[in-house]
């Protein structure tokens, strides 16, 4: 994973450090927010929206030392404000998910997650990415999208470093399921076209 | 890991803005930026505006160190609720500290007292303190005529506070406060005796050495000889209850006896020893008052209260054990003799005086017949004295009965010698028997006695 980059010139202006942190992230915040929703044009809107926000928080005379995880934060937040906008109705579900997410030992453990995803493709589960509940498809991102460690994905979606564990390593078996899935149907499809 | 880490992230790499989105945003937030500036103070970092602006001078905010202020009180605080006041427990008049001692120290366990007992006896304490401090200023030659007012007046109002508080405890208590009084009495009494002895000490020094000052406790003296005829004209009360002086006693021993062990590192022996004396004569007197109860009732309590003013007297001096140094404890609290030690003092005493007497007889042939008549007469009165002696041994009681009878024998001898006759030739007397005093113990006087 990337260093955390700082944008700490104390000495430097509010202005110039925004627009130093504007590109420097824009892309990367693009990318996750696109992964995300899937919407390129509703992407863009959140990224805007995530740069005037932090803007505004430095008007009220804030100071932020790391722009990097503020921004994601606040990307994150609008994210999940868009779901709630767009599917109300999925929320209950995706909320009672959240409730089963203890993880058994195997599962918390990262050599583990590593292990699994040496045997995945990386490509193939790229464009199943799609396919997950945005829960399992926030880590995969933030982990795999964005190089973000599994701590200071937790920060940011105020859960457990395990909770994080276990959901990328529930998301990587699904990714695979979905690709031997795909697989087997790609399969059949060949041995048909055979006959 | 790494595979699948690198495709995905290279997969996820082809997702980016396009220069053209990305320009667009920029402008939009740029022109965001331009329509929301930055409020003044925020257009620059906080390192910036920390400098002073000199607008603001005026109503500049100065920062109090609250955590040092805090902990510069509690040191003073320290220092004045609990040093202060133990330095100045050793203060006496005229020094910086003495204020506090008597309108700090002593007036907080003033209002701390709360029984009535203790009121009058923390008053007595207060008084005696007084006494003492001047007793002490003396001694060191610092009384000044000031100070001796000042103290007066003090001893005034302890006196006023003693007998008001007496007076309060009769209403509850009748037997405690005679108790108290007769204490109180006992005390002035000893300590006008200590002032009187001292004051002629050193008026004496001041006789022989011009130079030094004389630091005269007269007024002092008769402030406290006041107050003890102003008691003694108060029409007494009745005897306090036995049990009462009893209890009272036994406190007073144990105080006694806690004194002496915290005195024993710092005294000679020989005043130990001579305390020691006096509380096995305490005891002793306390045995005898039990006896007596039984036949007669009053004579023992009297019995038992000249015992308390005498263990009232061992308090109040080895209460001030160092201003009291120099005064005799037989002053204080004569001996009191022995059954044992009278028949003993006895024996020896008819050796010298049959000795005198024959000494006398033997230089009659020497006499005209009227000396001869004259010294005969005062041998009748010696054998007298003998015979009244032996017949009670109780009555031998001091040093002044057996001085007496010696003074009779020697003024005999004193006029036969100016009749011309030479008395020389006389078989020289045996000097003065040494009867116990304030510094010897009943063993120690029995050993003198059969060394002689």
């Amino acid at each position: 994973m990337a260093p955390v980059k700082k944008t700490d010139d104390i000495g430097e202006n509010h202005e110039v450090r925004f627009l130093k942190a504007f590109d420097e992230y824009n892309d990367a915040l693009f990318r996750h927010a696109y992964l995300r929703i899937s919407n390129r044009e509703k992407a863009v809107d959140l990224v805007h929206d995530t740069f005037t926000k932090v803007w505004s928080y430095l008007r009220n005379g804030y100071e932020i030392e790391n722009f990097r995880p503020f921004l994601y934060k606040v990307l994150n937040n609008l994210i999940i404000d868009e779901y709630r906008r767009k599917k109300e109705s999925s929320l209950d579900a995706l909320l009672e998910i959240e409730g089963v997410d203890e993880g058994s030992f195997s599962e918390l453990s990262e050599s583990n997650a590593e292990a699994l995803a040496a045997t995945l493709d990386g490509k193939k589960a790229f464009e199943l990415l799609e396919e997950l509940p945005d829960q399992f498809r926030e880590v995969i991102i933030l982990r795999f999208v964005d190089q973000l460690g599994p701590r200071e994905i937790g920060v940011l979606i105020e859960e457990s470093e395990n909770v994080v564990s276990v959901r990328i390593h529930r998301g990587l078996k699904m990714l695979r399921q979905k690709i031997e899935a795909k697989e087997s149907e790609s399969e059949e499809k060949r041995k048909n076209a055979k006959k | 890991m790494k595979r699948f880490s690198e495709q995905f992230h290279t997969k996820a790499e082809t997702v980016k803005l396009q220069s053209v989105e990305r320009e667009a945003l920029r402008a939009r937030v740029v022109s965001y930026m331009e329509y929301h500036p930055l409020p003044v103070e925020a257009q620059k970092t906080k390192k910036v505006t920390a400098q002073p602006s000199p607008f603001v001078e005026a109503f500049k905010v100065v920062p109090v160190p609250a955590g040092m202020i805090l902990r510069w009180s509690a040191v003073f605080s320290v220092l004045l609720l609990m040093i202060i006041p133990v330095l100045a427990e050793q203060t006496v008049p005229g020094d910086n500290l003495y204020a506090v001692k008597v309108r700090f120290n002593e007036e907080v366990r003033s209002s701390l007292t709360l029984e009535q007992h203790a009121k009058v006896e923390w008053e007595a304490k207060r008084l005696n303190r007084r006494i003492a401090e001047a007793r002490q200023l003396a001694s060191e030659g610092r009384l000044t005529p000031e100070i001796e007012v000042d103290v007066v007046a003090a001893v005034r109002e302890h006196t006023e506070n003693v007998q008001k508080e007496i007076d309060t405890l009769r209403s509850s208590d009748a037997d405690g406060a005679t108790i108290a009084s007769i204490e109180l009495n006992t005390t002035l009494e000893l300590q006008s005796d200590s002032l009187q002895e001292e004051g002629k000490t050193a008026l004496a020094a001041a006789v022989s050495d011009a130079q030094s000052s004389t630091n005269s406790t007269q007024l002092l003296v008769d402030v406290l000889n006041e107050t003890i005829s102003k008691h003694e004209d108060k029409p007494d009360d009745d005897v306090p209850a036995y049990d009462k002086i009893m209890a009272r006693i036994e406190q007073n021993t144990t105080r006694s006896y806690e004194l002496l062990n915290s005195i024993k590192f710092v005294e000679n022996d020989s005043l130990k020893n001579g305390i020691d004396r006096r509380l096995q004569d305490v005891s002793r007197s306390i045995e005898a008052a039990n006896a007596l109860n039984a036949q007669d009732g009053v004579a023992a309590s009297q019995e038992l209260i000249a015992t308390l003013e005498r263990t009232q007297k061992l308090i109040v001096f080895m209460s001030d054990i160092e201003v009291n140094r120099g005064v005799d404890l037989e002053s204080v609290v004569p001996v009191i003799l022995t059954t044992e030690e009278k028949e003993q003092l006895l024996a020896q005493l008819n050796i010298e005086i049959n000795q005198k007497i024959e000494n006398l007889q033997a230089l009659y042939p020497q006499m005209s017949v009227a000396l001869a008549e004259k010294v005969e007469f005062s041998v009748t009165e010696a054998r007298k004295k003998q015979e009244e002696m032996k017949a009670d041994v109780q009555k031998v009681t001091s040093r002044e009965i057996a001085q007496g009878t010696f003074t009779l024998l020697d003024d005999a001898l004193g006029v036969v010698s100016a009749s011309g006759i030479d008395v020389s030739v006389v078989t020289p007397i045996i000097p003065d028997i040494d009867l116990p005093t304030g510094t010897s113990s009943a063993t120690t006087t029995a050993e003198t006695e059969t060394s002689e």
